[in-house]
């Protein structure tokens, strides 16, 4: 799964014909697109929703949303005993603290990775993810190889993203859902001891903060 | 190379191709991905509906249109993916009653009209 699909050669190359990419086709007589139009129109001619939150909506997730907001709040747990206590105890909380909030992130629980336990976060129904601190949820999350493979079997998925955990390591896998979201606390790593919180956000990953990588 | 060797030496070259998972990949990779995602998204957050009617409609979904098929690139997750959500939000808004079962097509219908229209209004200033 993991090797397959994240070529870099394989986006804009080898798009299947429903994809709507194809250029030398009229964006209306795609099926998606057109559908979704009508849509959008029916419901703001309803006055349902107005096209500008629809503008803004997209914005946000574009511009104020992302791994980076996590990696701010996993750097500031490595250098602030009591605000990772905080963290653990009550994570929407102490990630409300930071500024980070808003739909999908009103239940986050964050688990910490320790000597003995690595954790990693999948939606095996869905997509449920936090938003507030992690953006929209990369294509492998969502994709069925992952929903179902991790479950079935974490190592093996855990050594194609590139991380081997030693056999004393236990994994744990945890659900996402509706109600609650996870959010991976990793290990500081060894070396960083002179780093400061803003240079810890810089070495903290997105696929850290969902388990799939150490950091 | 015993076993055990062999075994190694495949998984070191397996990560050795293994492309850099991107945190900059795009966010949506359709305009229409974006749209469909912020239409929910705008009617839940003005309480026009709820999440978990959404949710559970997205569930259902992806259960019954997401392929098996454990090689797909991100490209076609994502297509999939967000074929679904739209499929989930035309139910999700069909059982609030927001819009009729025909209404969607009728809509379709007059799009095309309206754009065939302006088209053959292009064409024939141009004769």
């Amino acid at each position: 799964m993991a090797k397959k699909s994240h070529g870099p050669n394989k986006h804009g190359h080898d798009h299947g014909n429903d994809d709507g990419h194809d250029h030398a086709h009229d964006p209306l007589e795609e099926g998606a697109a057109l559908r979704v139009r009508a849509l959008e129109e029916i419901v703001v001619a309803k006055g349902l929703v107005d096209p500008d939150a629809l503008d803004a909506i997209v914005e946000y997730y574009e511009r104020e949303t992302g791994p980076r907001n996590g990696a701010q709040v996993i750097a500031r747990a490595w250098t602030d005993p009591d605000f990772k206590d905080w963290l653990l105890k009550d994570g929407t909380a102490a990630i409300n603290s930071l500024g980070f909030s808003g739909y999908q992130g009103e239940h986050i629980r964050v688990i910490e990775n320790t000597d003995t336990v690595h954790n990693v976060v999948v939606c095996t129904l869905c997509s449920c993810y936090p938003w507030p601190v992690l953006g929209l949820a990369p294509a492998w999350y969502k994709s069925p190889a992952y929903r179902s493979r991790v479950v079935r079997e974490p190592r093996v998925v855990l050594q194609e993203f590139g991380l081997n955990l030693a056999s004393s390591v236990k994994v744990r896998v945890w659900d996402s859902t509706a109600e609650v979201r996870y959010l991976v606390l990793p290990r500081r790593p060894p070396g960083s001891e002179g780093m400061d919180a803003p240079e810890l956000a810089n070495i903290i990953t997105r696929n850290g903060m969902i388990g799939t990588a150490s950091v | 190379m015993k076993p055990s060797e062999q075994h190694r030496a495949a998984l070191e070259l397996a990560r050795a191709n293994l492309p850099r998972r991107d945190e900059d990949a795009p966010l949506f990779r359709a305009p229409w991905h974006a749209r469909i995602f912020a239409l929910i998204i705008a009617l839940v957050k003005n309480e026009h509906l709820g999440w978990k009617p959404f949710q559970e409609n997205l569930v259902v979904v992806l259960a019954r249109h997401q392929s098996a098929d454990q090689d797909q690139s991100d490209t076609q997750v994502e297509f999939e993916y967000f074929d679904c959500w739209l499929i989930a939000a035309e139910m999700t808004l069909l059982e609030a009653g927001f819009v009729a079962e025909d209404e969607i097509s009728k809509h379709i219908d007059d799009i095309r009209a309206m754009v065939a229209q302006i088209r053959a209004d292009q064409l024939s200033h141009h004769h």
